[in-house]
């Protein structure tokens, strides 16, 4: 007996992986499924979300409509899809952050994403690397806070694109692990980010790696390392923090499909 | 045509830095449990309030 919610994670899988076809099972969609983002359109929850609502329709023949609901660090989305009916139509495109980030920093939650919500697949994920502006002198992450050590009494800085943001709180668990002061700055959004490191005037950012990975290859910033467990294969000489000697340092957005608690059976 | 699109997705996802996960659900569980606390600790020891 297919349950709803193996048909949709069936369904996820062949959007990446499938070699025959996920049809539609049990009669489940006989309508319209929604798709609902916490995030604004054309970032990358927005593009995923996309690119599995273009897939899904296909392959179910019905159609899968993506809703932005953005707000609150995706908490008004989170919340909407926990309080919808359980009956596979509306699912939650969720990140990391939502799941595993806001219940620690939203002290007021509407929901509990681990009792309201239900897993069905991690699609996908995406790493941040450390990188330097030139004037760094640092190759390593190890002669990165050596090198932090030295200008005690500096204004050394790291900067995020916002509190709260993965690339924040990567960079406060460096600032943790390897006891040196760097000041978080943050900015809104990454574009802005990028112009100051490019200038040098910051110290460290853990950032997004699409938009990097070309200044990185330009030369025009240093890369030190990459956040995800293992190397990444956008990045494969880029060793990972944990090779650099942050054991469990892990910092990446992964973005998966979640459906109301109780999403089951036919 | 499948595979077409696959390759086409797969390019996508390559040129936004994505690689595919595609776990199962106990195995999402898993993750998100493992990755809270690590979080949760950062947020606290740094005493970060959301700025939204």
């Amino acid at each position: 007996m297919k349950t709803k919610i193996t048909v949709a994670l069936i369904a996820v899988l062949s959007i990446f992986f499938a070699e025959g076809d996920a049809f539609a099972q049990g009669g489940y969609p006989d309508h319209a499924v929604r798709m609902i983002v916490g995030y604004p359109p054309a970032g990358p929850v927005d593009i995923i979300a996309r690119i599995m609502s273009d897939r899904l329709t296909e392959i179910w023949s019905q159609p899968v409509v993506v809703e932005n609901v953005s707000g609150a660090g995706g908490n008004i989305a989170g919340d909407r899809v926990a309080k919808a009916a359980p009956d596979g139509y509306t699912l939650l495109v969720a990140t990391n952050a939502q799941l595993a980030v806001n219940p620690s920093l939203y002290t007021k939650m509407t929901y509990d994403p681990a009792k309201d919500l239900m897993p069905i697949s991690q699609a996908v994920y995406s790493p941040n690397i450390l990188v330097v502006p030139n004037d760094v002198p640092a190759k390593t992450v190890q002669e990165l806070v050596a090198y932090a050590r030295s200008r005690t009494g500096e204004k050394l800085t790291f900067a995020s694109a916002g509190v709260g943001t993965t690339q924040h709180l990567a960079g406060e668990l460096f600032k943790a692990m390897a006891n040196i002061d760097i000041q978080h700055v943050p900015y809104r959004g990454a574009a802005p980010v990028i112009t100051d490191l490019l200038g040098g005037r910051l110290t460290v950012y853990f950032g997004a790696i699409s938009p990097l990975i070309p200044l990185v290859r330009e030369g025009k910033v240093r890369a030190l390392a990459v956040t995800s467990a293992e190397r990444f294969g956008a990045s494969p000489d880029l060793p990972t923090m944990i090779e650099a000697g942050f054991p469990g340092f892990v910092s990446i957005l992964s973005i998966g499909l979640m459906a109301p608690a109780g999403t089951s059976l036919r | 045509l499948k595979v077409l699109a696959l390759a086409d997705v797969r390019a996508k996802l390559s040129d936004i830095g994505m690689e595919v996960i595609g776990n199962s659900p106990a195995e999402f569980a898993a993750a998100i449990k493992t990755e809270t606390p690590q979080w949760a600790k950062v947020i606290k020891d740094a005493a970060i309030k959301p700025s939204n």
